[in-house]
């Protein structure tokens, strides 16, 4: 009897069933899949502040890191680790560049930086994303700081930890806006006892960041600014831009600008269809090293060629220095604010100068 | 009595043809009318078929209509590839994939970044080089696969020590080179996976020579019938008075232009070669190659416009961006297929 009706009388209900459960297991894949996707808010809800916990024996100093771990320190390290740029930018900027041992092969500022890796009183552990963990080890650090958005720097926290090195990680690549910027100077400033210096440093950065704004504002007087289109690399490597919970999208704010991509969260693709019905007044794209001139000419054959930012001539191409101040959510912060703020209002700051931006020629005839 | 079969299922396939042209034709009204601008369906509508456009509207259904052409070409090239495949190789879970094409082409791609960041910059010399590096791929397979026989298992093998040795490079090579191509949160993986949503006019002009040419050598040189043989051995077919190793190997050339050329144009999609041939056999209820090779390639046709036009419809309401399509071909695709195969292994 039940084998009957299973064969005959519920096999179009088994159908369906199977068919809800494939399409919810596919969604579901498609989620985990889907690029910065639903893991990068989860990350940002419960955001654990760099709370500063008051020990009695002023000796141990404990800091809670952007994972929501408690490190606890006997005392200053001595020997540290950098796995990020943006990380070894904040430690010189706060004045620990002896500290410091290893950095990647990216971290190039302050100039002192490669200066001291050529001079062999700064060992280099690997890339950003590929740090050789047996190099990290084998120059016998107290502590190694990472980004906490960068899967290869949270895969070697449990090997670390093994050897007895102390792991921190600090929000890095995972930084929204200033504030995870500043969260992150804390933290690193707690762990070696200079607050100070930190508090001077932020108060700086705040302060520069602050008086951009204010002419903005002043300037605009509450109307929205320009719209801006972010790619990341040339438009024939993917349509990849910034979406509004990046560093690069509270930038593009910070700086007066409204980003196009704000509404998605990670590092959207974007099609033409979308870029175009929302008409962007400014292009920045980040160069990746290629050659500008054809580069250019290359957006001028794709549909970019009917934005209004095209046909004005406002195509940025950032590269070098001036990609790195973009990208990196370090103490040059406010150099990031100010250079896209003179991308976006050069009525007001004048053309960019940092090395290197490269405006296209002229506007283009109609 | 016999022609009689004949003419019946002939009858059939013409229908069922017909069907999926009329389903096709749906599906890319449907896709011109879905997307991440606000141009009503009306607009679009009126703009097809009174011709009174916007000038708005008219950008964006001329950029609807690029990818929704390169979508259907694209998804008609797979599985039509598949099925060649599929026959090829006589394994039903084989896909265009294996031959090695997808793996060759990404590793020439990457070797070109490290050598050149300007490849990156124009997307024709990208497609160029994508291409180059699929057909590297077909090479090295057969020639290993005729130095071992070419027979059919030796074409499979030969396409994964191939696959496994240039996916192996080439995540080297994007190891090495993954400063340039993905200096953020972005993963290297995600190179070369399947999206239309950067494509480009001039595109369709490369997927539709591709696809004419070899349709042109499969109906010329007779592919299909000759397949029917191959199904029941080699030894059957080499009595018919085909010869074999040409038959593999220019099947190959043709499943391995298809698939090279839709790599380089969108990336890798996957699903579409692997279950549209499944999907056209099944509803034909043949494995007459001569029916089911136009029959998968519309099958594949319909449901990669469909994922298309899916893509970008989430892409309007969520905050995801665009998904790659093959995730999306997946979803849409698969319950199909179970209700096929629910039904036909009833039947």
């Amino acid at each position: 009897m039940t084998h009957k009706a299973l064969t005959h009388g519920r096999s179009i209900a088994v159908v369906v069933v199977v068919a809800v459960v494939m399409l919810l297991a596919g969604i579901a894949i498609g989620m985990a899949i889907s690029p910065g996707g639903s893991t990068q808010i989860a990350t940002t809800i419960h955001v654990p502040i760099t709370q500063v916990v008051t020990s009695t024996r002023p000796a141990q100093i404990s800091v809670i890191d952007a994972l929501g771990r408690e490190v606890v320190f006997d005392g200053v390290p001595k020997r540290v680790v950098s796995l990020a740029p943006s990380v070894t930018e904040i430690l010189f900027a706060l004045g620990l560049g002896d500290r410091v041992v290893g950095v990647t092969s990216f971290c190039n500022y302050p100039p002192e930086v490669p200066r001291l890796v050529s001079e062999g009183r700064i060992s280099v552990i690997g890339g950003f994303w590929n740090p050789d963990s047996e190099k990290v080890v084998s120059l016998k650090p107290d502590l190694v700081i990472g980004s906490a958005g960068t899967r290869p720097h949270l895969q070697l926290k449990d090997l670390l930890e093994e050897a007895g090195i102390k792991v921190v990680y600090v929000y890095g690549n995972d930084a929204g806006s200033l504030y995870d910027v500043v969260r992150d100077i804390r933290t690193i400033a707690r762990i070696f006892g200079v607050e100070d210096a930190a508090e001077k440093l932020i108060k700086e950065i705040e302060g520069e960041i602050g008086s951009v704004t204010i002419t903005i504002a002043n300037a605009t007087r509450g109307s929205a600014g320009p719209k801006v289109l972010f790619l990341l690399g040339p438009p024939a490597f993917g349509l990849y831009s910034a979406g509004g919970d990046t560093f690069i999208g509270w930038i593009i704010s910070a700086a007066g600008g409204v980003n196009i991509a704000g509404k998605f969260s990670g590092w959207p693709v974007l099609d033409y269809e979308y870029i175009l019905s929302n008409d962007p007044d400014i292009i920045v794209v980040s160069a990746m090293g290629t050659n500008y001139t054809e580069l250019v000419k290359e957006i001028g054959s794709t549909p970019l060629a009917e934005t209004k930012a095209y046909r004005e001539g406002r195509v940025y191409l950032v590269d070098q220095e001036a990609n790195d101040v973009l990208m990196r959510p370090g103490p040059r912060i406010a150099s990031a604010v100010k250079l896209m703020a003179s991308i976006i209002h050069p009525e007001l700051f004048g053309e960019p100068e940092t090395p290197v931006v490269y405006r296209m020629a002229g506007p283009a005839k109609p | 009595m016999s022609q009689e079969v004949i003419s019946g299922s002939r009858r059939k396939f013409l229908f069922l043809a017909l069907l999926l042209t009329v389903a096709l034709a749906v599906s890319l009204l449907f896709s011109l009318s879905v997307g991440t601008s606000l141009v009503s369906p009306k607009e679009v509508l009126t703009c097809l078929i009174a011709f009174e456009c916007g000038k708005s509207a008219k950008l964006v259904v001329d950029m609807r209509f690029v990818r929704a052409c390169v979508a259907a070409l694209s998804g008609a090239m797979l599985a039509l590839a598949g099925t060649l495949v599929q026959g090829l190789t006589r394994n039903p879970l084989a896909d265009p994939y294996i031959i090695g094409v997808s793996s060759t082409s990404l590793a020439v791609v990457s070797a070109a970044v490290l050598l050149s960041p300007s490849v990156l910059v124009h997307r024709q010399v990208l497609i160029a080089v994508a291409f180059a590096g699929a057909l590297l791929g077909y090479i090295l397979t057969t020639t290993i696969s005729l130095l071992s026989g070419g027979s059919g298992t030796s074409l499979v093998l030969s396409g994964i020590a191939v696959s496994a040795l240039f996916s192996g490079i080439s995540h080297v090579l994007l190891y090495l080179s993954q400063n340039r191509i993905a200096q953020l949160g972005r993963n290297y993986v995600f190179l070369l996976l399947g999206s239309t949503s950067g494509v480009l006019r001039q595109d369709i002009t490369y997927l539709a020579i591709s696809l004419a040419t070899s349709l042109a050598i499969i109906f010329v040189l007779g592919i299909p019938k000759a397949l029917n043989a191959y199904l029941f051995g080699e030894l059957y077919a080499s009595q018919l008075g085909y010869r074999v190793r040409a038959l593999t190997a220019t099947t190959a050339l043709v499943s391995s232009v298809l698939t090279g050329a839709t790599v380089a144009v969108v990336g890798v999609v996957g699903f579409i070669g692997l279950a549209g041939p499944h999907i056209a056999r099944i509803s034909a209820g043949t494995s007459d190659h001569r029916a089911t090779v136009v029959l998968s390639a519309l099958t594949g046709s319909i449901l990669t416009v469909l994922a298309d036009a899916l893509t970008r419809a989430i892409s309007a309401i969520s905050s995801w961006g665009e998904l790659p399509l093959g995730v999306v071909t997946g979803i849409i695709g698969a319950p199909f297929l179970a209700y096929l195969v629910v039904k036909g292994g009833r039947g």
